[in-house]
């Protein structure tokens, strides 16, 4: 009797924990709908020391500190874009920008400034009335022509002019306005190379009207692929997104658009390099990176400081290179990937002595120096899998994964009552 | 500052003088509420003719943001409607293009076009009236058309009838 009553009330109490977790499951649900991620910062930041991302990974995923770890040496510096939904947009808006100001070239400046004014013709052919576009168009050839004049085309590496004009909220968004109307514009007279990739869009004018258009709605790879077809393809300009996520590489996944309708002997640019805007997209979120060589050597604000504070975060531990051989500093600058395993073996901290002499282990260091540092860093399985690495449970410095929600996509906002009333746009 | 809002005004007072040249068929008028104000105007949306909402005018309150067009404008209705997708009480009108599907390619004039239209094709599923809501979803027409109708001959009559 009594064992029925309880089997009774525990059923009860499981249905009514069900219930309890079906609800806490639907509120979090509406939690995370919405959830909208600070977004501070300026528009489009300044240039700074690609290391900084390293810094901001340090703690997270292995595969980020590898794959940041292998960024850095090869981009150099890194610009951060607001996370406001038209990132994408703004990332790519900027990088025309900064490229054509950084050909130093005031000619081919002027004759894109031509060519897109003559692109209203796009906007006309879709039925759009001048009046409706002319203020975004007006911006856009403000700023062309003012990075074609002398003082700003004299330092085609000096980038204020257009940070400054990129953070102003109202010519930046005009500008981006602008690049969006010409891409739906684009693609609805152009749809071929696009409608055979639209996924979620029954049609090229759903995906415009909803992916397009709106101002807020983060670029996808078909909106990016087709605002490279617009704009960049013919100034022939080149754009690589490199992709760091989750993936299992020890690098990031370089994308790199191109006309793919120059036949493949077509013989390339010299300086097709320099014309190469890269943007770094981690998923949801684009930013710009840059070689060394894009930039003028005077402009890169790389510095020791730097690079110890990304070391000794990476690490979770103080900066412990060998007291007798302060070219090591230096070295690891000039190849950042050595000095990762040789300067920051984790177990020098047992062995390392007060007195400032090498240790036993540093002197095997010493001696093995050669084969450690062709090591990739962190990658000897023998350290990663012991609880020396940082990032093992049961080393004494162990955090979990850090993880942010800007690491998931933001799910596409889907309307329900476009059918009807897209039919009635100007 | 005053370079700020200059280019949203030029817009705007392009779109009056569009909007006088060619009057919007959907509505009897549409015109700022109050001379000093070019970011608020007032509107009166016709109902469809061989529609339920055929022979009412509802006067529509439209707020303009200092960045339209990039921002849509804030619009809703003071006269009452009856309507699924129509707040009965504040008015506010749920559509995607006044919010995630607003374009600077629109105009204040033919979004006006467009809530016309949403009133004859109303969207039971994403209800802000919801007895109006659930009266279509059970497929109770005539029960809907009738509150409409006794909508619009309690609240939207034309002065002249």
């Amino acid at each position: 009797m009594a064992e029925e009553a309880s089997s009774s009330s525990s059923a009860a109490a499981q249905e009514k924990a069900d219930m309890k977790s079906a609800q806490e499951l639907a509120d979090l649900e509406k939690l995370s709908a919405q959830y909208e991620p600070d977004v501070d910062g300026p528009l489009v930041g300044e240039l700074q020391s690609s290391k900084i991302l390293e810094a901001e990974y340090a703690d997270a995923d292995t595969v980020y500190v590898r794959k940041t770890a292998a960024l850095s040496p090869k981009y150099s510096n890194y610009r951060t874009i607001k996370g406001d939904g038209n990132c994408g947009w703004r990332a790519l808006a900027f990088g025309y920008f900064e490229l054509l100001l950084r050909t130093g070239d005031a000619k081919f400046i002027e004759s894109e400034y031509d060519r897109i004014e003559s692109l209203n013709k796009l906007l006309d052919s879709v039925g759009m009335s001048e009046y409706l576009y002319e203020d975004f168009v007006d911006e856009t050839k403000r700023v062309l022509k003012a990075i074609s004049k002398s003082p700003t085309i004299d330092n085609p590496y000096d980038d204020k002019l257009l940070v400054e004009e990129f953070n102003n909220a109202d010519a930046s968004n005009a500008i981006i306005t602008h690049l969006k109307l010409l891409t739906s514009a684009f693609m609805k007279i152009y749809p071929d190379a696009y409608v055979p990739f639209l996924v979620e869009h029954p049609t090229i004018d759903e995906y415009r009207s909803a992916q397009i258009e709106p101002y807020g709605v983060q670029i996808d790879h078909l909106g990016v692929k087709a605002l490279i077809d617009l704009l960049f393809i013919p100034a022939e300009l080149s754009v690589e997104i490199s992709y760091l996520d989750r993936s299992d590489s020890d690098e990031v996944n370089v994308h790199k658009f191109e006309d793919e309708s120059a036949p493949a002997t077509a013989k390339k640019r010299e300086d097709q390099e320099q014309r190469t805007l890269r943007l770094l997209y981690r998923p949801g979120h684009y930013d710009l990176i840059y070689k060394n060589g894009d930039l003028a050597p005077p402009s890169l604000p790389t510095s020791p400081t730097l690079e110890s504070v990304r070391v000794s975060m990476m690490l979770g531990q103080e900066y412990t290179t060998d007291p007798f051989r302060p070219s090591s500093l230096i070295e690891g600058i000039m190849n950042p990937s050595s000095n990762l395993c040789g300067g920051c073996y984790p177990v020098m901290r047992a062995y390392r002595s007060h007195d400032g002499t090498l240790s036993t282990f540093q002197k095997v260091r010493e001696e093995n120096k050669t084969e450690v540092e062709t090591d990739p860093p962190l990658q000897t399985k023998m350290f990663r899998n012991s609880h020396y690495n940082t990032r093992h449970y049961q080393n004494d410095n162990f955090q979990p994964e850090m993880w942010g929600p800007d690491q998931i996509r933001q799910p596409k906002p889907r309307g329900s009552q476009r059918e009807f009333w897209r039919r009635f746009k100007l | 500052m005053a370079s700020r809002s200059a280019a949203p005004n030029k817009r705007l007072i392009q779109e009056l003088n569009k909007s006088r040249q060619e009057q919007n068929p959907a509505l009897t008028y549409l015109a700022p509420f109050d001379d000093s104000d070019l970011h608020h105007w007032r509107a009166g949306l016709k109902g469809t003719a061989d529609s339920p909402y055929e022979g009412g005018v509802w006067e529509i309150d439209i707020m303009i943001p200092d960045n339209y067009p990039i921002v849509p404008p804030t619009i809703k209705f003071i006269t009452k409607i009856c309507h699924p997708n129509i707040d009965a009480k504040t008015g506010e009108i749920c559509l995607d293009l006044l919010k995630s599907e607003w374009s600077a390619a629109y105009t204040i004039s033919s979004t006006m076009t467009v809530i016309q239209t949403l009133l004859t094709s109303p969207e039971p599923n994403s209800p802000l009236n919801v007895d109006a809501a659930a009266l279509l979803r059970a497929g109770d027409t005539m029960g809907y058309e009738s509150l409409v109708r006794y909508y619009v001959w309690r609240y939207a009559r034309k002065a002249d009838d």
